[in-house]
């Protein structure tokens, strides 16, 4: 059975990622390359149809995202945690709006699957996912 | 250290070149440390995908087998929506088989992070079926797909793919939407 403390640990790094999401879309990367992983097995599944592998090419794609300084703003509206000794995966609808998105006016309404680690005390990101948003495919 | 306690191996099934970009850290991979418990995970993520090829031709049985039947599981495949509990899953799986999309889709780019009693496997979904609304339909997603120990044997608890529009389309043809 998993405590309280820990689901509320769990979400809470949910919680956090959301926030590093708010900031990057500001253009400040700082905030989400400290609530992922830097190990080798991290994957990234976003919304641009990416599948990437491993903190170098992760660190990369979200410095590239934050120059592209997207604005506005998302929420999680639908988190649930499932978790197991050190791994926890939380599935989620993530709603929102960027104003500044490569077509324009971007409203944002898309189901993500995170995975977090616990690395030191700390549930780190090691793996996102979540459905395409065409503008920022076919940019 | 997490690594004594956690289970990594990055699994490259297929190098096949697909229009997903992907990319990779030449750094090396974590050490494999019990290569067992990866390889049971492996098996249970062809089981899914064994049992969905055996899904289009309309039997859902073998789906219903791989899956945990707990009221935490959670679905988000390529028809859309985001469903919880076993009962909402198996409602899905069935209006899936009645489709009776044909053709099947295998795997590529396997990884799989595993701990104790949950594992992490991502892979790329390709393949064809040739019998949905808009005729046929070639397949190229990604999958998330989670499994958990339960009484030795790792079942499936979530799956997330892209969406397929056609199917999403499909879907609520069937719903009368």
């Amino acid at each position: 059975m998993t405590d309280d403390a820990t689901r509320q640990a769990v979400l809470a790094a949910n919680q956090g990622f959301m926030e590093a999401l708010n900031a990057m879309f500001k253009g400040d990367a700082a905030p989400m390359l400290d609530v992922w992983s830097h190990a080798d097995d991290v994957t990234y599944m976003g919304p641009a149809r990416e599948y990437l592998v491993g903190w170098a090419a992760i660190a990369e794609s979200w410095k590239k995202q934050a120059e592209k300084r997207f604005g506005g703003w998302i929420e999680s509206r639908q988190a649930r945690a499932v978790i197991s000794g050190e791994l926890a995966i939380v599935t989620d609808i993530g709603h929102g709006d960027n104003p500044h998105s490569p077509g324009g006016d971007m409203p944002v309404d898309i189901r993500a699957t995170s995975a977090f680690r616990l690395e030191g005390g700390v549930w780190k990101m090691i793996h996102h996912h979540t459905d395409l948003l065409l503008p920022l495919v076919d940019s | 250290m997490h690594l004594r306690l956690t289970t990594c191996l990055i699994v490259l099934v297929c190098l096949a070149v697909s229009p997903i970009a992907t990319a990779q850290s030449t750094a090396t991979a974590p050490a494999t440390q019990e290569p067992a418990m990866t390889q049971a995970v492996l098996d249970a993520n062809a089981g899914f995908y064994a049992a969905l090829n055996t899904l289009f031709t309309g039997d859902d049985g073998p789906m219903a087998d791989v899956w945990s039947h707990a009221d935490d599981v959670t679905y988000m495949g390529p028809l859309g929506a985001s469903l919880h509990g076993w009962d909402q899953v198996a409602q899905t799986w069935a209006e899936q088989a009645a489709m009776k999309l044909g053709g099947g889709v295998q795997t590529h780019d396997v990884r799989v992070v595993v701990s104790a009693g949950l594992a992490l496997v991502t892979n790329i979904e390709h393949g064809r079926n040739p019998h949905t609304i808009d005729g046929p339909m070639d397949v190229l997603i990604r999958a998330t797909n989670v499994y958990r120990l339960e009484d030795g044997a790792w079942k499936m608890i979530h799956h997330h793919t892209d969406l397929l529009p056609t199917l999403v389309e499909e879907s609520k043809q069937m719903q009368g939407e």
